[in-house]
């Protein structure tokens, strides 16, 4: 498991948790401290029996570079969303694991055959989105490639179910499927809002009110309206379908500083 | 109490069904019509007369005039405000001071809040009645500005649609697109199955009207066209 933020810490504890030896690969001191109490707690979480809990966390080696797991039949990679980072761990990769590992990526947003390009093994790089909290969320989206075989998008798969999670095997495209088909839950209401059919808390009533747990208002304050707005752009970039343009209402809050609950105001107000 | 006053449901939908089982078990005379002569009958007698109408927007212009015809001048007109906008429903019953625009996109039993919207002519007194007929339903109402598919329909048409074009695209098949929402997300329904229980083709009916009204963005995808049976247009505008 590379990087130890959010998203790998996680991934790593529902691996251990599920019988794996885990390598956690984290660069920074801190994050390797935070990850390992985030470590204790997850486990405690995943495996109630305290001695199991235990040797789980025992499975796990927090190490600080790939080169200290040199070993591994599979290898995800949860580092920032930034494209030459995860390149450069690709390579990394290309050169230390061993040639019949599966390789994999956490991204969300980046095309997993541009990640794949530098390690000149792109058959075997398939992604493995895992959602926040990964220990949690029982969807993993198992991205197939276009260079991915069939054999890596079985072993995702396998290695997912050993998870105790429902894998769906989706293809190589902007968003996947839920941060694509996701989009129009919050751009519809952004729209009515900006056409001034109704205003945030009435849009959140009404579809609460059809079932929803949370309205998209006071969902994307939670999330962050920039986090929201990133994730639609960039799907928005991709594709450049007019059905998934970014708001002008969402761009103009977060312009304003208007985030959500991170900045004690969005759509509603938190408070100072 | 006074006895409720009688209730006609015109429609043939989940929307209409729901809405007429909720007006009988909250004690309304309610019955469904089916045809035009069925309203020329029965609405002249009514209290309420509601316009579920199936998709079809002929079919529904023709069911809003003959209602507006035979109704009361004292009697209120709920119109489907989903497929068409409340404005254009309105017109169509030659009554606008009478018809009130609401939203129901599938059953009324998944829906706790209806939104209600006026056209220019509404009374204020016909927005009273359709809140009052709806709370004596167990229901909460939104007054909603009057945007099409009002924001009920455009939330579920657009989750279907988009739902639809990632099938198209060979995203994932439906059915896992269905299980990686309903997981993924908070959603009750996965956005295909959704639409097939509210009606695909009342679906599509509500992303056509987004489509005549807000643009191109809304045009439903090839797969939706095919589950409701509909050919793609190949007319050229
Ligand atoms: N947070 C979410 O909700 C979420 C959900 C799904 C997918 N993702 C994806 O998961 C990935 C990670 O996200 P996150 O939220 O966990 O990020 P994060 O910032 O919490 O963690 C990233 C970690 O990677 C470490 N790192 C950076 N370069 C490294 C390297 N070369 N080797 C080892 N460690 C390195 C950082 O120090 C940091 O601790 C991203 O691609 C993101 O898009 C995030």
């Amino acid at each position: 498991m590379i990087g130890a933020g959010t998203m790998g810490a996680g991934i790593a504890a529902s691996a251990s948790a599920a019988n794996y030896e885990v390598y956690l690969v984290e660069l920074a001191a801190a994050a390797r401290e935070r990850a390992a109490a985030g470590l204790t707690k997850t486990l405690g979480r995943l495996l109630p029996d305290a001695a199991g809990a235990e040797a789980a966390f025992g499975r796990i080696r927090l190490v600080d570079s790939v080169a200290q797991a040199t070993s591994g039949d599979i290898y995800i990679e949860a580092v920032p969303e930034v494209l030459d980072l995860k390149r450069t761990v690709f390579a990394e990769l290309a050169r230390l694991a061993p040639a019949g590992a599966l390789l994999a990526t956490n991204t969300s947003s980046l095309a997993v055959g541009e990640i794949a390009r530098p390690t000149g093994r792109a058959q075997s790089v398939v992604g493995i989105h895992f959602f926040n909290p990964p220990a949690v969320m029982k969807l993993v989206e198992v991205v197939r490639a276009e260079q991915s075989s069939d054999e890596s998008v079985r072993r995702a798969v396998e290695f997912v179910e050993r998870l105790g999670k429902t894998p769906v095997v989706v293809r190589d495209t902007p968003g996947f499927v839920v941060n694509r088909v996701a989009r129009p839950y919050y751009l519809e209401a952004l729209r009515a809002i900006d056409a001034g059919a109704a205003d945030a808390e009435c849009v959140d009533a009404v579809l609460e009110g059809l079932g929803f747990k949370m309205g998209p208002c006071r969902l994307m304050d939670l999330i962050g309206l920039d986090v929201n707005l990133a994730t639609t752009r960039s799907v928005y970039e991709a594709t450049h379908v007019e059905r998934l343009r970014p708001s002008p209402l969402q761009e103009r809050m977060v312009a304003e500083g208007r985030l959500g609950r991170k900045s004690s105001r969005g759509f509603y107000d938190y408070g100072a | 109490m006074a006895p409720k006053g009688r209730v006609v449901v015109f429609g043939r939908g989940p929307a209409a069904g729901g809405i007429l089982r909720a007006a009988l078990d909250a004690g309304y005379r309610a019955v469904a019509l089916k045809d035009l002569r069925a309203i020329q009958r029965e609405v002249p007698d009514a209290a309420i007369a509601v316009e579920a109408s199936a998709a079809d927007h002929l079919r529904k212009r023709e069911a809003l005039e003959a209602i507006g015809n035979a109704l009361q001048p004292h009697a209120l007109l709920l119109a489907d405000a989903l497929p068409a906008t409340a404005a254009e429903c309105a017109a169509w019953t030659g009554q606008p001071r009478l018809c009130v625009g609401y939203g129901v996109v599938g059953s009324l039993a998944d829906q706790r809040v209806v939104e209600l919207v006026r056209s220019p002519a509404t009374y204020d007194e016909a927005m009273e009645k359709a809140r009052a007929f709806f709370a004596d339903l167990g229901r909460e109402t939104r007054d909603v500005g009057d945007r099409p598919g009002l924001i009920c329909g455009r939330t579920i048409a657009a989750l279907a649609n988009e739902a639809a074009w990632a099938v198209t695209h060979g995203v994932a098949s439906a059915d896992d697109v269905d299980r990686a929402m309903q997981l993924g997300t908070n959603y009750p329904r996965g956005p295909l199955a959704w639409a097939r229980e509210v009606g695909v083709d009342r679906i599509v009916a509500i992303l056509e009207n987004l489509q005549r009204h807000e643009g191109e963005a809304y045009e439903p995808a090839p797969l939706l066209l095919k589950m409701a049976g509909k050919r793609k247009e190949t007319v050229t505008r």
